[in-house]
């Protein structure tokens, strides 16, 4: 999928023919991708559709029925703790301990990724900083926002400098301000180039920040690619809406003739026109419908977000 | 017919429709625990009472195992079905009815059923039902026995009637009390505890009272009442057990139902309180309780403090982790880790204890100080046993519920790692424990050897201590490897405590009683002692007894000691192999 490296430098995720079955129940089947280094992966898809199966595969929590998952090369189910060292991975719910006070909960993981003693505070006055909560040193977890457990968080998988954060649902059950403060803290983490994955249903955030999108539904992939890419891809049929001012039959026939126009359909107000993306632009359907004479009351290209194109590519199946 | 009489049948239809009752059947149908449960009770109903029947036909045959042996035996197998079924209700229904309304708490689904039109008093009711039906579907699983007992002769019609009639109120009682505690606590495991803790004080209370009020007005004014007026005072102490109460009234002729009146008053009772908690306690907080009891306790000893001019003997030092950071965390944040609670423990603890080993070494040995003691050690074990098991079963499952215990899994910890930290932290726990008893076992020992300058008598009290330090140096750990590899196996602290007490409770305490249960009159003599392997507490006990010099048909007691040791090592071993190895497994990595 990365397009945009050197065709020499691995990428840092390698997913191949990736199976996750729980008992009965396939989550996951046949995932395929790679990401590169630096790229930040935005993780779509409806409750159920294997998001989190195939995070937890790559976080080393979970062993694949088939296929693999690989870091920088290494596979997670073949040497975990090689792994462990390379990840981050932040959960979809807080994973703190109440009864520690927060620099104590990042002492606490520090230790457990054998960072040396000496090493420790001036690690954790950084983390904090960088996710700002230095003046909550010293408070307990049990007392802090919602938000701020999120933060504290994100500064427990940053203390060992990983190489890929698995960030799943991040922002789930955030408030608006604590979601842009994680937002713009992603961003952050993008600029220092740290690579990545990151499961959200908030689509249009993702959007913002995300160099790839992969779309999973009932555990495959059904779209993945740049955004630009996903797009494009969906674009095939891109709806126009028109409202003519001379309609007449004869007119429309003529429309439904033209060679970019897949298919039109009469609505009570207007006119809904599917096009044939690789064969026309809209401007250029435009220009057609002049030269046949249509007096143009509105032409809107109906607008391409990662929400149109989420409810295009799935249906609502689960695993 | 006319409209309110329409209305009425419409409204009374309505509330017969019973939907929480339908909800709570179709839940504990649709669970593989009630299905689980109810094939373990059949199982352990049918072989106990199995194996009554052939032991009879030897001890009252003669020699041979004719069935005609058994001819009017019936009553003695219809009252043994009865009692292992008494045994049954009180070890089940807590078990069965305790989370009928915390679950709801648990799952913030009981401020929608107030939402409905569904009063208190049917909330209470449909859930005491359900709860019910469940235990009622256990004991007629032995109705094909009481069937069998029937057949062998000597049941009266009217027998039957009162057992039955006992056992059902039991039920109804049991399940009361049980409602009620979940309509008080927050928690199915505080409803459960809470549920088996009042059984104890509703059962046991007013006997001990009893007792001891006696002792008082014994000591007082220098009665020896020991006449057959004592005697029928002291059953009246049992009438809130429904068994007790039907057999007073069957040799009460003037009083019968005035005697069953304290049981079905405290069905009425219990549902009342539960009621009441039903509406007041919906929506108390999760309350720690532990922490809450410890963080006071730790006032109070400040304050007590002061009077002794502030002697600090241990302070707490703001230590961060080292390279261990479960075993840090286990034993600087958690209440029965830290190490001045634990000592506050141990003085609650071993006080008392060293209290009664000094009145009985002060006072004239006799049999009687003895069993004051075996009573203390039992209590002791038995409180240890519960607080090891449930901590240990709890270590897990409480990162798994907490959701830390994948955010850990994905540190370069391994899972054998998290284990042998979370083992090492219980360790003080078990020092901890294992002091009281001890001081019993040394108190007992001590008594023993003084016994000798006396009597004369072989000195005994080596064997004796060497078998109870062993116990302790071998049980402990093994009760700790047992619940933890219980807790990486179950996804809940109700799961989790009650499965790691359920299974020690049957391995310690079932299995002496089947050893006694097949042979009652031999159990205490020659070969059949060695059944008593079978369970750790088997030997022990014999111990304790000072039954050890028949073991094997030898007075020399040290081959069941090192039969015993070496067994139970070979267990423990076993066991701690097994939870390593599958600790990744369990933890789905």
């Amino acid at each position: 999928m990365s397009n945009s490296d050197p065709v020499s430098e691995k990428p840092l995720v390698d997913v191949h023919d990736l199976h996750v079955a729980y008992g009965r129940t396939h989550a996951v089947r046949g995932l395929s991708f790679t990401i590169g280094r630096g790229e930040i992966f935005g993780f779509i898809g409806p409750n159920g559709a294997g998001k989190t199966s195939t995070i937890k595969v790559l976080a080393t929590l979970l062993k694949p029925t088939r296929g693999f998952a690989c870091v920088s090369g290494i596979n997670a189910s073949i040497n975990p703790a090689a792994v462990r060292r390379k990840i981050g991975y932040m959960p979809d719910f807080f994973g703190v301990y109440d009864d520690l006070t927060a620099s104590e909960y990042l002492q606490f993981f520090a230790a457990a990724y054998h960072i040396p003693v000496h090493d420790r505070p001036p690690l954790i006055r950084d983390v904090l900083a960088l996710t700002d909560l230095t003046e909550k040193h010293d408070a307990p977890v049990d007392g802090l926002s919602r938000g701020m457990k999120q933060r504290l968080s994100l500064a427990r998988v940053l203390l060992h400098d990983p190489e890929l954060l698995l960030l799943d649902e991040p922002a789930s059950g955030l408030d608006p301000r604590a979601r842009i403060e994680m937002r713009e803290l992603l961003k952050e983490l993008q600029s220092m180039g740290k690579t990545i994955i990151v499961s959200s249903h908030i689509l249009h955030e993702l959007a913002q920040f995300c160099s790839h999108i992969g779309i999973i539904e009932a555990g495959r992939m059904i779209a993945n690619g740049s955004l630009n890419d996903i797009y494009r891809a969906l674009s095939l049929r891109r709806t126009i809406h028109l409202q003519l001012v001379n309609a007449s039959t004869e007119l429309l026939a003529s429309i439904r003739a033209l060679p970019q126009v897949a298919s039109v359909e009469e609505q009570s107000d207007r006119l809904a026109l599917q096009l044939q993306e690789d064969q026309t632009a809209p401007e250029d359907l435009l220009a057609a419908l002049h030269a046949l004479g249509a007096r143009v009351r509105m032409f809107q290209p109906d607008a391409m977000d990662m929400e149109t194109a989420f409810m295009k590519l799935t249906e609502g199946k689960v695993a | 017919m006319a409209r309110p009489w329409r209305h009425f049948l419409s409204v009374v239809r309505t509330r017969l429709s019973l939907p929480l009752l339908g909800k709570e059947l179709t839940e504990t149908a649709a669970r593989r625990r009630t299905f689980i449960l109810r094939v373990v009770y059949a199982l352990l109903l049918f072989v106990i009472f199995g194996l009554t029947i052939p032991h009879r036909s030897f001890m009252y045959g003669d020699g041979r195992n004719l069935p005609y042996n058994l001819l009017g035996f019936g009553r003695h197998l219809f009252e043994q079905l009865i009692i292992i079924q008494v045994f049954g209700v009180i070890l089940f229904q807590p078990a069965l009815m305790c989370g009928r309304i915390t679950q709801e708490k648990e799952r913030d689904s009981l401020v929608l059923l107030f939402l409905t039109e569904l009063r208190p008093w049917e909330i209470v009711l449909q859930k005491y039902v359900g709860g019910l039906v469940p235990m009622f579907s256990f004991l007629l699983i032995g109705l094909p026995l009481a069937g069998v007992a029937y057949a062998f002769g000597g049941v009266e019609s009217r027998s039957i009637v009162e057992q039955i009639s006992g056992l059902l109120l039991l039920c109804l009682q049991l399940g009361a009390l049980t409602l009620m505690c979940s309509a008080w606590c927050r928690s199915t495991v505080g409803a459960l505890i809470s549920s088996y803790l009042l059984a104890v004080i509703l059962y046991a209370g007013p006997p001990l009272l009893g007792s001891f009020l006696e002792g008082l007005h014994r000591f007082l004014f220098h009665v020896t009442p020991y006449g057959y007026e004592d005697y029928q005072m002291r059953q009246y102490r049992f009438l809130l057990i429904p068994q007790a109460a039907i057999e007073l009234a069957r040799t009460n002729s003037t009083h019968r139902y005035a005697l069953l009146l304290p049981s079905v008053v405290s069905v009425g009772l219990f549902l009342l309180f539960a009621r009441l908690f039903l509406v007041r306690r919906a929506f108390v907080p999760p309350l720690n309780f532990l922490p809450r009891l410890f963080a006071r306790l730790d006032r109070f000893m400040k304050w007590a403090n002061h009077f002794v001019g502030g002697v600090v003997l241990y302070r707490d030092s703001g230590s961060l982790p080292g390279y261990e950071p479960i075993f840090w965390r286990e034993t600087q944040r958690r209440v029965l880790g830290k190490l001045h609670y634990l000592f506050r423990l141990l003085c609650v603890l071993e006080i008392p204890t060293v209290l009664i080993c000094m009145v009985v070494v002060l006072g004239d040995y006799s049999s009687m100080d003895s069993d004051s003691l075996s009573l203390t050690g039992f209590v002791l074990a038995a409180l240890a046993m519960f607080a090891l098991s449930a901590t240990a079963a709890n270590s897990i499952v409480s990162e798994r519920v907490g959701q830390t215990l994948e955010v850990l899994l994905t540190t370069p910890l391994s899972a054998g790692q998290i284990i042998h930290q979370k083992e090492r932290a219980l360790r003080r726990l078990e020092w901890i424990l294992a002091i009281p008893l001890l001081t019993v076992f040394a108190c007992r020992a001590f008594l023993m050897a003084g016994s000798y300058s006396r009597r004369g008598e072989q000195p005994d009290w080596i064997p004796y201590l060497t078998c109870a330090a062993l116990m302790l140096v071998i049980y402990l750990p093994m009760i700790t490897w047992l619940s933890l590899w219980i807790g990486l196996r179950v996804r809940t602290r109700f799961q989790a405590i009650l499965a790691a007490l359920g299974t020690l409770t049957a391995w310690m305490v079932l299995t002496p009683l089947l050893a006694v249960a097949l042979n009652e009159r031999d159990a205490l003599s020659g070969k059949w002692l060695w059944w008593f392997l079978v369970s750790p507490l088997g030997i022990p006990a014999l111990n304790e007894s000072a039954h050890m010099p028949h073991v094997g048909d030898s007075t020399n007691p040290w081959p069941a000691i090192v039969a015993n040791a070496v067994l139970y090592s070979i267990i423990a071993a076993a066991i701690r192999i097994r939870l390593y190895r599958d600790a990744d497994r369990c933890l789905r990595r």
